[in-house]
């Protein structure tokens, strides 16, 4: 599920949710439950001089600090919470 | 009502299959197109001409998605922009009946139909590129300007 606003002054407002049923996964060391979760990431933004650039931020998994998606023999490895900027320069 | 998304397609060249798999397994196509394209004429499209959008990964030929005999999903370069995603697989997760799962670092599972798994092996990887020399699972979503999905070939 997704919702992307723009608004007139070059600001835009971009959010995706997604939910994940729990699963059961199978490894050498044994069956692993994954819980269910959600999972939200967002971005934001804003264009300046006349759309030649662009300030971004953008976080992932921001409802969850650490969680697992998947486990297999090497292990279960748990997918952090992404929060990066950045800068777009358009040129035409 | 002339879609320039149209014009991207020409563009397309070089089909490097990076993942081959099984024929009877799942099958997901994968087609990227070099610099970003401004997409922002989507909006302002109505459902009709959204349904008139063009794609080739289904037949290798221009047609419209309605016509294709496949069921594809289209990731436009909007979408691609405004996810934030950093890598290819995170956009899948868009995607209606694709799971995604992120094992550790850039490696990632992607599966269509069946268990997943991390390398999960039941994909098919098309890409189309300009220059492009790092493998799939850490291919940056920078350079993608617009992804298909075929479910189920």
């Amino acid at each position: 599920m997704g919702s992307y606003f723009s608004f007139s002054n070059g600001f835009s407002l971009d959010i995706q949710a997604h939910y994940v049923d729990h699963a059961k996964w199978y490894g050498l060391l044994g069956n692993v439950d994954i819980d269910d979760y959600f999972r939200l990431d967002m971005k934001i933004s804003q264009r300046l001089l006349q759309d030649g650039v662009e300030l971004s931020l953008v976080g992932q998994n921001l409802l969850d600090k650490l969680h697992p998606e998947t486990s297999d023999s090497t292990g279960t490895y748990e997918t952090e919470r992404l929060i990066y900027g950045q800068i777009t320069f358009y040129y035409r | 009502m002339d879609i320039p998304a149209k014009s991207i397609f020409k563009t397309l060249r070089n089909y490097w299959v990076l993942h081959t798999a099984n024929s009877s397994a799942a099958v997901l196509l994968f087609a990227a197109a070099g610099p970003a394209q401004n997409c922002d004429y989507l909006s302002e499209l109505d459902l009709e001409d959204l349904l008139n959008i063009e794609v080739i990964s289904a037949s290798k030929r221009e047609q419209r998605i309605t016509d294709s005999p496949n069921a594809i999903f289209v990731i436009t370069a909007e979408d691609i922009k405004r996810s934030g995603a950093v890598f290819v697989p995170d956009l899948f997760r868009m995607v209606p009946g694709v799971d995604v799962v992120h094992s550790y670092g850039n490696t990632y599972g992607v599966s269509a139909r069946g268990f997943n798994d991390r390398l999960h092996a039941g994909c098919l990887w098309w890409l189309t590129v300009k220059t492009y020399t790092t493998s799939f699972r850490a291919a940056s979503s920078d350079h993608c300007s617009q992804t298909r999905i075929s479910r189920g070939n």
